[in-house]
């Protein structure tokens, strides 16, 4: 039996109308917050249900979303700040933008409950710059909420009052870091932050701020309406509840697919419709470019979860799958992630600046013919010295897909190395390497 | 006070106090280019990285506040790694002219590479080269030297007062530059000639005249500008050369206005 998505936080798909807020009203939408509002439920225990309900940060990191809320200091003389983080900008990213698109109310919800939880005053959506229409979609979306009464002061006859505002970036990749995305809030150039101080301590114009990443606060109201332990068992261990698996690259039917955490990587991919034109599969990147790429051997027998993906290698990022058939020359996809890194970087501190930029180069004038043996060293030393030297996670970001290219596919590399082209248009593979 | 151990010292410091303070207190040299002790931090030159106990990955000493009990290896075996390879970052894409730089001699990327570069570079890719700007008559740019440490964007922010200099575009197009069209007229903008770790901003009224090892240096008191700053007159064949500050905490810091260090001019130019 084939699997079956389960939607939590595209739970509108398929409806009429999906984004309206009749809709998601329908749906049971905004219960949850005005239970908790109207009944005063401790903060304490909506933090508890989210604990209990293993959610992990989906924006990459998976950090857990119930323990970073109690880092918010509870008590603090001043505004505190929710921050909403869909600055997606990955390549093969595209699940945040989908969530917008057909659920917008959701996560107004699930902000305006952690704001609730939290005690924050003023929230803000940073969306990523190049998708101006989800951008516009959020914006009619959060008029509806506040002219039904959702948001803004004295909510539900209460003394909570939550102002959200949706905040479009200019399409910087830097800017999804979480320091970047408060400095570019505050209207600044967008650079990481050395930290700590970490954000809930010193955020956004310096006061505690909690930023989480879109399908997390999406997610949010789902837990509170079944509870923490339901959400939990969608699950594995230590990987809780749904997810939503950007598929993209050489697949019958690319697109997000929202399953259970845990998911066997096969059956996944046979919800995509399989690999495209009956080709064999060659290499995954299970989280998006961040995360290490994976030989068909090496993903084939994993799950799709927190653990699962780091035993066979790699990690789940924030779930933005990329497939590439026996067709792919692995040198030349190389070269255009490392460029996006090139490109992407934000030139504050030197590892990345120059790291990124040389590696880049090396890995063009591969492509071009003029690469030497000792280049795929040199482009591993160079990665590792950028890898854990930087302000921000960018540099890991960048080396991440340098290391775990040549490691996997060393020979493929020489080949195109000492023949000037690619193994893959002389009809060539490389030998098939065992992998536990 | 907190009780640290760098290399194997015991030092004693005062809350807050980062890495760097404590090692600069024990005399114990950490490379540097971005941090400086009158400007905010920055921490993105990654120079200063050192090994800190309990921690994988190694931290930048001007931006790590010590905890009690603290023990730190500056020179330790992934310190030094780490630095060299900042160092090797820096220098592939800097012109490596000093023999026709006026920083040559005194310049922290010359001082710094001699110890933690490596003698033959790695990099043969094509180098970058970044346009000068003109930034006034008294600061001369050579804006391919630049290693973004923004030093000299601080210093016009914080101490000068105004953000006349700014670090624009993304990665490795970053550059520092006024505003369009614009100069840099703070009254303290020699200053940024002494904070230039590298030839990037150099004087434009001592470029080419003097190598700073030529000089003989003449502490004096400047004329000027009525607080009485501590100055040091460098002189050669006779002739002023140049006026850098002192460093005296209690009068002027370690700053200089622009007219006491650029009015020696008026000793040997005659106009009309």
């Amino acid at each position: 039996m084939s699997a079956t998505q389960t939607l939590v936080c595209l739970r509108t798909v398929g409806q009429d109308n999906p984004a309206s807020l009749e809709t998601y009203l329908k749906l049971g939408g905004y219960a949850q917050l005005k239970r908790l509002v109207t009944d005063k439920v401790k903060a304490t225990e909506v933090i508890s249900q989210v604990k209990l309900s293993g959610l992990r940060g989906r924006g990459g990191a998976g950090f857990p979303t119930g323990l970073k809320w109690s880092f918010m200091p509870r008590y603090f003389d001043g505004t505190k700040y929710l921050v909403c983080n869909t600055d997606e900008g990955e390549p093969g990213t595209f699940k945040d933008r989908d969530i917008i698109r057909y659920n917008p109310h959701q996560l107004i919800e699930g902000m305006a409950i952690a704001a609730y939880t939290l005690g924050a005053r003023v929230g803000y959506n940073y969306i990523h710059g190049e998708i101006w229409q989800d951008y516009e979609i959020f914006e009619a979306a959060l008029d509806e909420a506040r002219a039904a009464g959702y948001l803004g002061e004295q909510l539900f006859g209460s003394n909570f009052s939550f102002d959200l505002y949706a905040v479009h970036g200019y399409g910087a990749y830097i800017c999804g870091e979480e320091t970047a995305l408060i400095e570019s809030i505050e209207g600044k150039k967008g650079q990481p932050r050395f930290k700590p101080p970490f954000p809930a301590s010193y955020g956004v114009f310096g006061k505690p701020t909690n930023v989480n990443n879109t399908e997390s606060y999406t997610s949010i109201p789902w837990i509170l309406q079944h509870g923490g332990q339901a959400f939990q068992e969608l699950g594995v261990s230590n990987s809780g509840g749904s997810k939503i698996f950007s598929i993209s690259g050489h697949v019958a039917k690319p697109g997000n697919y929202e399953v259970n955490m845990g998911i066997p990587f096969t059956d996944l991919l046979e919800m995509a419709g399989g690999v495209w034109k009956g080709r064999k599969l060659k290499a995954v990147i299970p989280g998006g470019p961040s995360t290490a790429v994976m030989p068909a051997a090496a993903i084939i027998g994993a799950t799709m979860d927190y653990d699962g993906l780091s035993k066979a290698g790699s990690s789940l990022g924030a779930g933005s799958m990329i497939v590439m058939d026996e067709t792919t020359c692995m040198v030349k996809t190389l070269k255009r992630l490392s460029y996006f890194f090139f490109e992407e970087s934000c030139g504050q501190c030197t590892p990345c600046r120059e790291g990124t930029g040389w590696v880049y180069r090396v890995i063009k004038r591969i492509v071009d013919g003029q690469g030497k043996l000792e280049d795929l060293d040199l482009l591993t030393d160079v990665s590792n010295n950028i890898s854990g030297r930087t302000i921000c996670a960018l540099g890991d970001a960048a080396a991440t897909p340098v290391l775990s290219f040549i490691k996997h596919f060393r020979p493929e590399f020489e080949y195109y190395i000492r023949h000037g082209r690619s193994m893959v248009e002389d009809g060539k593979t490389q030998p098939e390497v065992a992998y536990a | 006070m907190l009780n640290i151990e760098i290399d194997g010292k015991q030092v004693e410091v005062e809350h807050g106090a980062t890495i760097i303070d404590a090692a600069d207190q024990l005399g114990i040299a950490i490379p540097r280019f971005c941090y400086h002790k009158k400007l905010s931090v920055a921490a993105n030159c990654r120079m200063c990285l050192v090994q800190v106990e309990k921690f994988n990955k190694p931290l930048p000493a001007c931006a790590t506040p010590v905890a009690d009990g603290m023990k730190i290896f500056t020179r330790s075996k992934s310190a030094v790694e780490a630095q060299q390879s900042v160092m090797e970052f820096l220098l592939i894409n800097h012109p490596l002219d000093c023999p026709i730089c006026d920083q040559g001699g005194e310049c922290d990327l010359q001082d710094i590479a001699m110890a933690y570069g490596a003698p033959k570079s790695r990099y043969t890719e094509e180098k970058r080269v970044v346009l000068n700007k003109n930034i006034g008559p008294l600061v001369s740019t050579d804006m391919t030297r630049c290693i973004q440490c923004t030093r000299c964007v601080r210093f016009l922010k914080e101490v000068g007062g105004m953000m006349e200099l700014g670090l624009v575009n993304r990665g490795e197009h970053a550059e520092i530059t006024a505003y369009v069209d614009k100069s840099v007229d703070s009254e303290l903008s020699g200053n940024i000639i002494d904070l230039c770790p590298v030839g990037a901003l150099t004087s434009k009224p001592f470029r080419y005249t003097a190598r700073s090892w030529e000089l003989t240096r003449r502490p004096s008191i400047a004329p000027h500008d009525g607080l009485g700053s501590q100055i040091e007159v460098h002189i050669k064949d006779g002739k002023v050369l140049r006026v850098l500050p002192r460093e005296k905490e209690t009068v002027n810091e370690c700053w200089l206005s622009d007219r006491d260090r650029f009015s020696y001019e008026a000793l040997t130019v005659r106009i009309g």
